[in-house]
């Protein structure tokens, strides 16, 4: 494999490591993973994948993921075949990148969020009404691949609940490639399609107040943006804000399972879940980032070269902070870290605001209703890759009378 | 005390206001461009809302 290494690589830069399949090997927790096999090792070069970078250092990482000027990030795909169309902002590179995202700002803002609280909460409050007397239910299922996907496309894009299930299934088949690529690409292409289709549906009737609707109108450097732009800014909604809050809210929730100590420290004092949201969230940033070298330059020692790919690991940052007392332990009292779990720099997660509220709100109203829960001990298998996830979270709880539990 | 944040590195991660919204006010779309004498009592949230931001975006002076 050294052989077919460029040669601005040294021997010693090289190992293999394939980062879809190799954190999953060992059939252990991937993120652990990364931590236990990375994290104070150096730099390196992978040769899968037509090769790449591995950013081990936090501070360096860091900088990758926060500097477009030296790490473009026109190509996000690392072992997999792209989108039909650009994702828009995410493959721009500032100055580009700034006027779509001037466009979105307002729809994800802090604000934005706080406004979609009562939607938010009455979906979550559904959600875990519906297996609170059940005893055990598949977390991801049953919940928090329910959530976040019913507020975008009932209250973000306005379209009718009916179409969720279908939405389900299309971030179901995108997400799981490598595993089916036929079924990603396939399922890439109708949700471009159907969202073709409201795009234009909307431009004839425009809703008051709608995002589709005033991104149809919107103008990009004194144009009005190309359908295919449009479409490219709706898919990366798509992609990047439903199985992300899913994963973390995944993460978080088995988490808080197998640790009764800090669950008990946010059923005792609830005013701690969103010091607990971001706590967790720090411990499991579980979207790696992948960039592109701009120009040849030494970055930290190691010869880059323009075009060269970049793998960025968050969760080492987060894992790895040396400011932080035990960054390896979870501690909801700690100061507030300032982790990358959103990413940095001018790409920073849009929806982080969103997914926040998101999280903070099921944890409320799910250990209101359920308190006490643990996993049911099968074993847990993962995905690797863009996103670290769990596939699946069984949970087991007694049921409690229901006008106890809420009171 | 004076905290001023950078509008050019600010990026909207709005964990200033989150820890310390006190100190730390934002525009319509979720930005710092605090630049204020902070009164005593509010320093040590001033401190924390700094330390929080993921891109340093905020100097904190103490004036010594």
């Amino acid at each position: 494999m050294t052989s077919l290494c460029p040669a601005h690589v040294t021997a010693d830069q090289v190992r293999e490591f394939d980062w879809q399949r190799d954190p999953l090997r060992d059939g252990g927790d991937p993120m652990d993973w990364y931590t236990n096999e990375f994290l104070g090792k150096p730099t390196f070069w992978s040769p899968v994948y037509g090769g790449y970078w591995v950013v081990t250092e936090p501070a360096q990482i860091r900088e990758v993921i926060s500097k477009p000027e030296l790490f473009s990030s026109r190509n996000v795909g690392l072992g997999y075949a792209g989108f039909p169309v650009k994702l828009i902002p995410l493959q721009n590179d500032p100055p580009d990148h700034t006027k779509y995202r001037r466009l979105l700002a307002p729809y994800f803002s802090p604000r934005a969020a706080d406004e979609l609280e009562p939607a938010i909460r009455a979906k979550a409050i559904e959600l875990v009404e519906a297996i609170r007397d059940k005893g055990e239910c598949e977390f991801i299922d049953a919940v928090c691949g329910q959530l976040p996907q019913h507020v975008f496309v009932k209250d973000i894009l306005h379209l009718p609940a009916e179409e969720i299930p279908t939405f389900l299934q299309w971030e179901h088949d995108m997400m799981h490639h490598p595993r089916d690529a036929q079924d990603a690409q396939r399922a890439g292409a109708e949700v471009i399609r159907y969202l073709q289709k409201t795009v234009e549906e909307r431009s004839k009737n425009p809703i008051e107040g709608d995002m589709l609707s005033e991104l149809f109108q919107a103008e990009v450097d004194g144009r009005r943006m190309p359908l295919e732009d449009l479409l490219g800014v709706v898919l990366l909604l798509f992609l990047a804000g439903l199985d992300t809050v899913t994963t973390a809210m995944a993460w978080s929730f088995r988490y808080l399972a197998e640790h009764p100590g800090h669950r008990k420290q946010i059923l005792e004092n609830p005013e701690l879940i969103p010091s607990a949201v971001e706590e967790l969230l720090r411990y499991h940033a579980f979207a790696n980032e992948v960039r592109t070298v701009v120009d040849d330059f030494d970055f930290h020692g190691t010869k880059m070269a323009a075009g060269d790919r970049v793998l960025a690991i968050p969760s080492l940052v987060g894992r790895g902070d040396e400011t932080l007392d035990n960054p390896k332990d979870v501690d909801f009292l700690r100061q507030p870290a300032p982790h990358p779990a959103f990413g940095l720099g001018p790409h920073r997660c849009l929806g982080s605001h969103l997914a926040r509220k998101e999280m903070q709100i099921l944890m409320e109203e799910f250990h209101r209703r359920i308190p006490d829960y643990e996993l049911t001990g099968e074993p847990l298998t993962y995905h690797a890759g863009g996103n670290i996830g769990i596939d699946a979270l069984k949970l087991r709880w007694t049921p409690t009378t229901s006008k106890e539990a809420s009171a | 005390m004076r905290v001023t944040a950078d509008s050019a590195k600010c990026m909207g991660h709005a964990r200033c206001f989150a820890v310390a919204s006190t100190v730390y006010q934002l525009d319509d779309d979720g930005y710092c461009a605090v630049d204020m004498t902070v009164p005593q009592e509010l320093e040590v949230d001033a401190e924390r809302g700094a330390a929080a931001c993921p891109e340093g975006a905020i100097t904190v002076d103490n004036g010594s």
